[in-house]
């Protein structure tokens, strides 16, 4: 009787196994249509390379900070050091660097004048 | 039933529970959840978005190589017809109730769209470095998932006005060829994960002289908002017996050049729709047209604040013998 729980149980073990391999590698739940957050590392940089070459020549600061905010609840600050930080160690031109950090400055700006005392 | 048959059905039994166990476990409370995706694996919506940021970028740096590598990313079946598309979309979407970079999106896309369909097939992009790896899993035991397949198929809507469709590249005798691209070596892999190239900006590159038709203004950046177009000139033309009625458009500058980009605003009773010059740049950059429906009055302007033209209708035209056959009105305007 013990033996047939055990055997019972073992094939139980073995369906989840079979379960698991199929739902997680044979026909995985297909995320597809994927979020600008899911981005790797070095499309999001180029994601704020593009907003600072926007900003470049439109000069709206809103405009860049609600395209940055697609790339996840970091504040947008954080998210420009980040691509500023890949872009150095990636050699980027240094032109797009400079965009990036000219953005950075601005951004730092609006969170200086945000925070600012009434 | 004897015993040996009920012995092997509980074997079954238990292995058909698992499977269900693990597949609820793997599919609902613990599913897959991909990271390190690429552009190509985005929403139709977030495509959108990035698309519109490509060509918001090209205004900025004026680097159709660049632009035109970072399209490559969505992996668009047609990348001109998506640009096309999504910029009259979003024109149409302009108003009080849209976005607030709607409007600048819109002209931008039509920019870009304009400016990749007049130029020449550009060197292979050196976009080198796409990941070969799939995008990594953040299971607790990630499995290793390929991208390959499940990307979603698009299906550009469909376009209802002539002046929508996008040609191959088919240079004019004045286009500029784009200088080559320098390529560069791939960078190293960033610390940390596992031979997969980092996707390299493409490099900037130097475009060649300006088109000779267009001496004093860039194709993109120098528009003259604000000033109303007026028609300057109506005709008929009845040479050619056309298939369907057309109405063209060209749209001018004060120096009698013509304008790409300039947006259409084509209204029938119960319906608008909106375009821009410049999409067929074989007849002319500042070119449009339109096939109105027989029996239908149109009234048409340029730009929101363009004088409109009203009771445009099908020309006929009539030969000797009195035949009809379809013709085609064509409307100059002019910015003063």
């Amino acid at each position: 009787m013990i033996g047939r729980w055990i055997r019972f149980l073992l094939a139980i073990s073995v369906g989840i196994g079979l379960g698991l391999v199929y739902g997680w590698i044979i026909s995985p739940v297909t995320y597809v249509e994927t979020t600008p957050d899911t981005l790797r590392v070095d499309y999001r940089a180029d994601y704020v390379l593009m907003v600072s070459e926007a900003f470049a020549n439109e000069q709206d600061l809103p405009a860049a900070v609600r395209r940055l905010a697609l790339l996840g609840a970091d504040a947008p600050g954080d998210t420009v050091a980040q691509a500023i930080q890949f872009a150095r160690q990636q050699g980027y031109n240094a032109s797009d660097v400079e965009r990036m950090q000219a953005l950075d400055t601005a951004l730092q700006t609006l969170d200086l004048s945000q925070g600012a005392a009434p | 039933m004897n015993e040996d048959e009920r012995g092997h059905l509980y074997l079954l039994t238990g292995l058909i529970i698992g499977v269900v166990l693990g597949l609820a476990y793997a599919w609902w409370y613990q599913p897959v959840k991909y990271t390190d995706t690429a552009p190509a694996s985005l929403q139709s919506e977030f495509k959108d978005k990035y698309r519109a940021l490509i060509a918001v970028a090209y205004l900025g740096n004026n680097d159709l190589v660049r632009a035109r590598g970072r399209l490559e990313l969505l992996k668009d079946d047609d990348v001109l017809r998506a640009l096309s598309e999504q910029a009259q979309r979003t024109l149409a979407e302009t108003g009080a109730d849209s976005s607030p970079d709607a409007a600048v999106e819109a002209r931008a896309l039509g920019l870009l769209a304009i400016a990749l369909g007049q130029a020449q097939p550009g060197p292979a992009i050196a976009v080198t470095g796409l990941p070969v790896t799939p995008p990594a899993a953040s299971t607790p035991e990630p499995p290793t998932v390929t991208a390959e397949g499940l990307l979603p198929s698009e299906t550009p809507a469909e376009a209802t006005i002539i002046a929508t469709q996008i040609l191959d590249d088919t240079a004019s005798s004045a286009t500029p060829e784009p200088a080559t691209s320098e390529s560069t070596s791939l960078p190293a892999a960033p610390s940390g994960e596992v031979t997969t190239p980092a996707f390299q900006v493409p490099p900037s590159a130097t475009l060649g002289p300006r088109p000779t038709q267009t001496p004093t203004r860039t194709l993109a950046f120098t528009a003259t908002p604000g000033a109303p177009f007026l028609l300057l000139s109506q005709d008929k033309l009845c040479d050619n017996e056309l298939p369907a009625p057309l109405i063209q458009i060209v749209a001018l500058d004060r120096y009698n050049q013509p304008m790409p980009g300039v947006a259409v605003i084509v209204a029938w009773p119960g319906g608008e729709e909106r375009f821009f010059t410049g999409l067929k740049p074989e007849k002319g950059s500042g070119y449009a047209d339109f096939s109105p429906a027989p029996g239908v009055l149109y009234s048409l302007r340029l730009g929101e604040n363009g004088q409109p033209e009203d009771n445009l209708a099908a020309l006929v035209c009539v030969r000797a013998g009195g035949e009809r056959y379809w013709g085609a009105w064509l409307l100059k305007f002019v910015q003063p």
